[in-house]
């Protein structure tokens, strides 16, 4: 049975403060496919994420990204998300003075429309935090507030066991971490995927973090352009013989 | 009683005419009538006096005392107290006067809870023996569209502790005055204020702390919101007198604003006649993040959604100070405008 389509990004240019990032961006995920962007750094792998949830930072100059059917170039990161769109930062935001716990249960409002029964929120909530070995405590911490570099990557996880988006782009999650974190975070995003069926982009470029789940697919972007797409032959192609060759095929 | 325009919250030394800063102009009515608050906790270790006064206190109200003559309770506490709670109900406009007293070694935690639709005027005198504490947190809920003025003041002698929690969600004229007479050596003064101005209100706020004592320590913290044209003027004064070696006196300010046409006025002043002591003063003073609202974004939470977030969470950090889980509870649903918070079923 076909996959139908998630995301679609067609022709998609993107710039920031005048200066032209992402040239002619094409990618499509279907539903439940596990992508992965691999790319120098500099390439434009985080822009290209960043562009996707609607940082407004970032300005699409042309090109269209339809998601689950709907066209949201030009929505708001908050409608995206509430699409079903989830970015996980490479460095996320601390948010002094809002608890972990307050923040999930609001956003979980937020993204439902609707009060979340007490009860039902508590259940998800203890069950994400053990699967993520965290320590209760967390959850009256402020949000990534003192919090350490591997702290701050399982609370992004956390939030991705917490909403069950549809898609998930995962930007650089496993930088920083040490085996047992890569551990724990790659069982958390295995757990979503199995039991939600969901799709990523994991834009990384290193490959500890692939090891969690099966490629569906390879994207190699170098100075803001796709140069090749293929399975998941083309991470060990880049393991053993790193970017040169696809360097050479945008000039450099 | 209708008046003249009266002055309250005067800065302890003026600064230039031109600013108009140096005091705030009343010109509302102060009520005629006086109340009583209806005790919600009282534990066996505090005692009750009707209509019982502390003599020897300053304000730093200005001339608000002159008005100040009805109905009063005094509150002792000669032992290690549990949390009292108070609530004062100004329905109508009213004015009330409350008196606390812990003696030797004694701890006084208390909670005043200020609710109604009216004209709000509240004194508190206390008076803390060597080597007491006081917690008193005030949780400031009457009406949005009332006056409300609240004159605070207090002595603390050897090692005494005066702890001040004040929320205030708003009301069309708010004044806060606060003087704090630190006598004893190492005796200390903490006041963490949050307080959410909105639109077409004003907060007026005037702390004094005069540092007598040797090695004596004082620090406030006032953190709020100001939405859409609304107004707030901060006086902070530390006094470091002669003979008060030692001492450390830190005001702080941490301001959010929302919206536009906001006022906001701040005058730290810190006064120094000793050698050996630190005064210091600091102010965060912006605009939500742009990188915060992207990222709360990124979760669901819409701009105006994240704004919410945010000035609840600052509250929710003054609230944290409040020593009775009830009453922080309570604070929590009081400064809560969303239905959506403290919401338990779907």
């Amino acid at each position: 049975m076909s996959k139908s389509t998630l995301l679609s990004v067609n022709n998609l240019n993107v710039s920031i403060d005048d200066k032209h990032i992402l040239h002619d961006v094409n990618m499509q995920i279907n539903e439940g496919e596990a992508h992965v962007l691999m790319g120098p750094n500099g390439a434009g792998k985080s822009t290209l994420g960043y562009a996707l949830m609607g940082n407004p930072q970032y300005t699409i100059n042309s090109g269209e990204i339809i998601f689950a059917g709907n066209d949201i170039t030009e929505e708001s990161p908050d409608k995206r998300a509430k699409a079903g769109m989830f970015l996980s930062f490479q460095t996320p935001l601390e948010v002094p003075g809002l608890t972990v716990e307050s923040f999930l249960r609001s956003a979980l409002e937020q993204r439902t429309g609707k009060r979340i029964k007490l009860f039902d929120f508590k259940k998800k909530f203890s069950a994400a935090m053990e699967l993520l070995q965290l320590d209760p405590s967390y959850a009256k911490r402020d949000l990534n507030v003192g919090f350490s570099g591997g702290e701050k990557k399982k609370t992004e996880i956390l939030q991705l066991l917490m909403f069950r988006p549809k898609l998930a782009i995962l930007d650089e999650t496993d930088s920083g971490l040490d085996v047992d974190a890569v551990r724990l975070v790659s069982k958390g995003i295995k757990t979503y995927l199995e039991e939600e069926n969901g799709a990523l982009l994991v834009i990384t470029h290193s490959t500890r973090i692939l090891d969690a789940f099966d490629i569906d697919k390879t994207h190699v972007i170098v100075d803001g352009r796709i140069v090749a797409d293929g399975d998941a032959s083309v991470v060990d192609d880049i393991n053993e013989n790193g970017y040169e060759k696809y360097i050479e095929l945008v000039g450099k | 009683m209708t008046n003249e325009n009266i002055i309250l919250n005067p800065l302890p030394v003026p600064t230039w005419n031109s600013l108009k800063m140096n005091e705030a102009s009343y010109s509302g009515e102060i009520p005629a009538v006086s109340c009583t608050p209806e005790i919600k906790k009282l534990p066996d270790a505090l005692k009750l006096v009707q209509n019982a006064t502390l003599d020897g206190i300053k304000s730093s109200a200005g001339e608000l005392c002159a008005f100040l003559t009805g109905d009063s309770v005094l509150i002792e506490s000669d032992a290690d107290a549990s949390p009292a709670v108070l609530n004062y109900d100004f329905s109508g406009g009213k004015t009330a006067r409350l008196f606390l007293h812990a003696k030797e070694n004694a701890t006084l935690p208390i909670s005043v809870v200020m609710t109604g639709e009216g004209t709000a005027v509240l004194e508190i005198k206390i008076q803390a023996d060597s080597g007491s504490t006081v917690d008193l947190s005030i949780i400031q809920a009457v009406g949005d569209s009332c006056d409300v003025i609240t004159d605070i003041g207090c002595t603390c002698e050897k090692n005494a502790t005066f702890n001040l929690t004040k929320l205030e969600r708003g009301g069309k004229s708010e004044y806060v005055a606060v003087s704090v007479d630190l006598f004893g050596e190492h005796s200390t003064f903490s006041a963490n204020s949050g307080y959410r101005v909105k639109t077409n209100q004003s907060l007026d706020m005037n702390y004094v702390v005069r540092h007598t004592g040797r090695k004596t320590e004082s620090n406030i913290f006032a953190s709020g919101i100001l939405e859409n044209d609304s107004a707030k003027l901060f006086r902070g004064t530390i006094d470091l007198i002669k003979g008060c070696a030692g001492a450390k006196g830190t005001e702080n300010e941490d301001i959010l604003l929302l919206g536009d046409n906001q006022v906001n006025q701040t005058i730290p002043l810190i006064l120094c006649d000793e050698e050996d002591v630190e005064g210091n003063h600091g102010a965060s003073i912006g605009r939500l993040d742009d990188n915060i609202i992207f990222y709360l974004g990124s979760r669901g939470i819409s701009p105006e959604a994240a704004e919410d977030i945010i000035a609840h969470a600052k509250l929710d950090a003054i609230i944290s100070h409040i020593p009775d889980e009830e009453i922080k509870t309570l604070a929590h649903s009081l400064i809560s405008n969303s239905e959506a918070d403290g919401g338990e079923d779907a």
